[in-house]
C-alpha cells in the first residue's frame, strides 16, 4: 500500500497497519461456530436446565476462543466437547455436586409392568418415549441424548462423560430397554400406523 | 421349544442367534459395529421376523428421541449463535 506525496505521486509506502487476528476469528467461525447447536444439546444434557446449559457455552464459547489460536483444526468436535467439559466441572465444582443412585445396579432395572389401564390411556408414540425418558435417572439419560440427541459416538460421550466406553454401552442397552418395555402394544401399533403413511 | 429350533437353525447356518443378535443390537443401530458385525446382525435381521421388529421399534424409539429432544426453543440457538459471532469478532473476550 502507499499514500500519495505531497506533489501527488504514490511514492512513499505506508507501513500494514496491525493486522486483526483474521486467522483466529476464521477459525473460530470454521471450526467453533457451526457446533453451537450441538454444544448446546451436549450442555442441557449435562445440566438438565437450558439457563445454566447457556451459560456454559457460552463459557465454553470464549475458553474455545482463547485456545484457538493453539488449535490445529484436527477433530474441532473433538476438542469442543473436551472444552465444554472441563468447563462443566470447574462450574460444577463450585456447586453441590450431583448424588446418584449407583446407575449401574442391575436390580434398579425393575421397571412397573403396563397395565391395561396404561394401554387404554397411552398417549402417542412420540409422548410415550418421552414419558418413559423422563423417568430414567439421570446417567441413563445423558448417555442416551448424547448418542441419540447429540449424534456423539460412544468414545467421544464416554470421554465427556469419563466413564469407559462399556458403561456406555450398558447404560444406552438398559436405558433403551427400559423405555422399549414401557411401550404397550397400543402405542407401538399407533406408530406403526403412523409409520406406515 | 421354538426359540431353541430357530437358534438351532441359525447355528447350522452361520448366523447370529436371536439373544447374539439382541446383545449387539443397539451398538448395530448406532453404527458402533464392524462392518464384519454389522453384516452378520443384518443377516440375521433379514431371516428373523421377531428381531427385525425389535430392531425397528428400537429405531423409531432413537428417532422418537431425537426429534422430540431437539425441539429446542429456536431463540436459545440463535442468541447462543450471536454470542458465538461476537467472540468470533473478538468483541467479547471474557
Amino acid at each position: 500500500m502507499t499514500r500519495p506525496t505531497d506533489d501527488g505521486v504514490d511514492t512513499v509506502p505506508v507501513p500494514p497497519l496491525p493486522s486483526p487476528p483474521m486467522a483466529d476469528c476464521e477459525k473460530f467461525a470454521f471450526h467453533v461456530q457451526p457446533h453451537i447447536p450441538l454444544l448446546y444439546a451436549t450442555a442441557y444434557t449435562l445440566t438438565r436446565n437450558s439457563a445454566e446449559a447457556e451459560d456454559l457455552v457460552q463459557d465454553t464459547l470464549l475458553r474455545a476462543f482463547r485456545a484457538i489460536e493453539r488449535f490445529d483444526g484436527a477433530y474441532p468436535k473433538a476438542w469442543l466437547l473436551t472444552i465444554l467439559r472441563n468447563t462443566n466441572i470447574n462450574r460444577a465444582q463450585k456447586k453441590r455436586p450431583f448424588l446418584f443412585d449407583d446407575p449401574d445396579d442391575a436390580s434398579a432395572d425393575v421397571v412397573d409392568e403396563v397395565t391395561p389401564e396404561d394401554i387404554i390411556v397411552e398417549p402417542v408414540f412420540d409422548a410415550a418415549v418421552q414419558s418413559a425418558l423422563d423417568e430414567l435417572p439421570d446417567p441413563f439419560r445423558a448417555v442416551i441424548d448424547l448418542v441419540d440427541v447429540g449424534g456423539l459416538s460412544y468414545a467421544e460421550a464416554a470421554d465427556l462423560l469419563d466413564i469407559p466406553v462399556g458403561t456406555v454401552m450398558s447404560r444406552l442397552h438398559r436405558g433403551r430397554g427400559r423405555i422399549r418395555k414401557r411401550l404397550s402394544t397400543t402405542t407401538l401399533s399407533s406408530r406403526r400406523g403412523r409409520s406406515s403413511k | 421349544m421354538i426359540g431353541l429350533m430357530a437358534d438351532l437353525r441359525n447355528r447350522l447356518r452361520g448366523r447370529l442367534t436371536c439373544a447374539e443378535t439382541l446383545v449387539l443390537l443397539q451398538q448395530y443401530l448406532d453404527g458402533e459395529l464392524s462392518a464384519e458385525d454389522a453384516r452378520a446382525v443384518a443377516l440375521h435381521l433379514d431371516h428373523c421376523t421377531r428381531c427385525d421388529e425389535e430392531s425397528e421399534i428400537y429405531r423409531e424409539i432413537k428417532k422418537s428421541i431425537a426429534a422430540t429432544s431437539m425441539a429446542t426453543d429456536p431463540s436459545v440457538i440463535q442468541r447462543l449463535e450471536a454470542f458465538g459471532e461476537r467472540v468470533g469478532n473478538g468483541e467479547i473476550i471474557d
